[in-house]
């Protein structure tokens, strides 16, 4: 019995042959151990052989297309902007409000602003452009340059005596109103049905 | 963007989102490991392509319920593993020489069914040798439980850390402790022959 313990427990552990067998560095007690004990010696000899055996094993690889077979079959949630883009599909009449109230928020700014006679669209554009120059600031200083030009900033400015905040909100609810009109019918022009695009959409091919 | 730089992680992120792109790179970066799991628990090459695409479709069509406290590999290795335990004991399929399914009756059957032990990279004498040990190598493999067999595999031939392997196999680390020491014990048995001879 005494024996049988002293064999257990004077030998390495299980982890250490392991490590030392597959090729980690033995430390200095392991060292001292493996000096004087045959048993410890062999089976790390054991687990370095059969892990040299191991890595003489061929690399299996699947056959060529293996990943555009899976990626055939898989089904990745679409992006964000496609979600939202799809959502906007499935309802013209929202897709047209969003549509319609953006852009009159974009008027109805840049109205307002330029009845100012301190802000022309220049003082507008170097403003914009100093807090960032993409393409969605270019568009948004044309947009304001189209308003301008046209003659709607005058008009305005010219009742601008009799502007208040309810005026204003009227004449965003108003532009909206028209831009959802618009966007309605520019998409029934267009027939573009929901189902339609959806039905087209391949994914992955 | 390089997504060969960016973590598992990262790109499971990524795919989540829907980007393609990120979930081809996870498939070239773990097909080969999957593939040889699979491939050597199964012992038939175009099961182990079905069963090894199956593995991540369904990895990716469940990339919602991953955990991203634990490793995507410990995740595709365990969706793998258990993918290939059920499919072996639904059909209890035994295991099989090297040289081909229990049920190739025909030459190209069996041809199509072996394992491929070609190894580019040597001459022909060590190619011969290196062939010779692999496959005595691949037949002691394919004589232990499967459970012994995953461990083993997962271990030496992925270097898996026995907690990872624990993680993937659902079983406490001691189990997988002593399901390796018992395959190198079984493995040092069967190829005991040859550990002679190459000790000469």
């Amino acid at each position: 019995m005494n024996d049988t313990k002293i064999e257990t427990t004077t030998h390495l552990a299980e982890e250490a042959r392991e490590r030392i067998g597959m090729g980690g560095e033995p430390r200095p007690a392991e060292s001292r151990h493996l000096a004087s004990c045959d048993r410890c010696r062999r089976e790390i000899a054991e687990i370095g052989s059969l892990q040299e055996r191991f890595a003489s094993l061929v690399v299996l690889v699947p056959a060529a297309g293996f990943a555009n077979r899976v990626m055939a079959r898989v089904q990745l949630p679409a992006p964000r902007w496609s979600r939202v883009l799809d959502g906007l599909r499935m309802h013209p009449p929202r897709a047209a409000a969003i549509a319609a109230t953006a852009m009159a928020a974009v008027i109805g700014t840049f109205v307002w602003l330029t009845t100012y006679p301190q802000v022309t669209p220049g003082v507008m554009a170097r403003l914009v452009y100093e807090r960032g120059s993409g393409l969605v600031w270019q568009g948004v200083v044309s947009v304001g340059r189209v308003v301008y030009d046209s003659g709607l900033a005058t008009l305005v400015g010219a009742f601008r005596a009799d502007l208040n905040a309810w005026s204003a909100v009227g004449a965003l609810a108003t532009l909206t109103l028209v831009g959802m009109v618009s966007m309605w019918m520019l998409l029934k022009l267009m027939e573009v049905s929901p189902s339609a695009i959806r039905t087209g959409v391949k994914r992955f091919g | 963007m390089d997504y060969s730089e960016k973590t598992d992680k990262e790109l499971v992120r990524l795919s989540r989102r829907g980007d393609e792109r990120a979930a081809r790179e996870l498939v070239h970066r773990f097909e080969r490991p999957v593939f040889s799991i699979v491939y050597r628990m199964v012992r038939d090459r175009e099961l182990a392509e079905d069963l090894s695409q199956e593995v991540f479709v369904r990895t990716f069509n469940n990339l919602d319920r991953y955990d991203r406290s634990y490793r995507f590999s410990s995740w595709l290795f365990k969706i793998a593993y258990n993918l290939t335990v059920d499919h072996l004991r639904k059909r209890e399929l035994p295991t099989i020489s090297v040289h081909g399914a229990p049920d190739a009756l025909t030459p190209e059957r069996q041809e199509a069914t072996s394992l491929n032990l070609e190894s580019d990279e040597e001459a022909p004498d060590d190619r011969l040798v290196a062939k010779e040990l692999a496959g005595e190598l691949e037949e002691a493999i394919a004589g232990l439980r499967e459970d012994y067999r995953t461990a083993i595999l997962l271990r030496h031939v992925e270097g898996r850390p026995y907690e990872e392997i624990s993680e993937i196999m659902g079983i406490p680390l001691g189990t997988v402790k002593t399901y390796i020491f018992r395959a190198r014990r079984e493995l040092r048995d069967a190829l005991s022959g040859s550990y002679e001879d190459s000790d000469d």
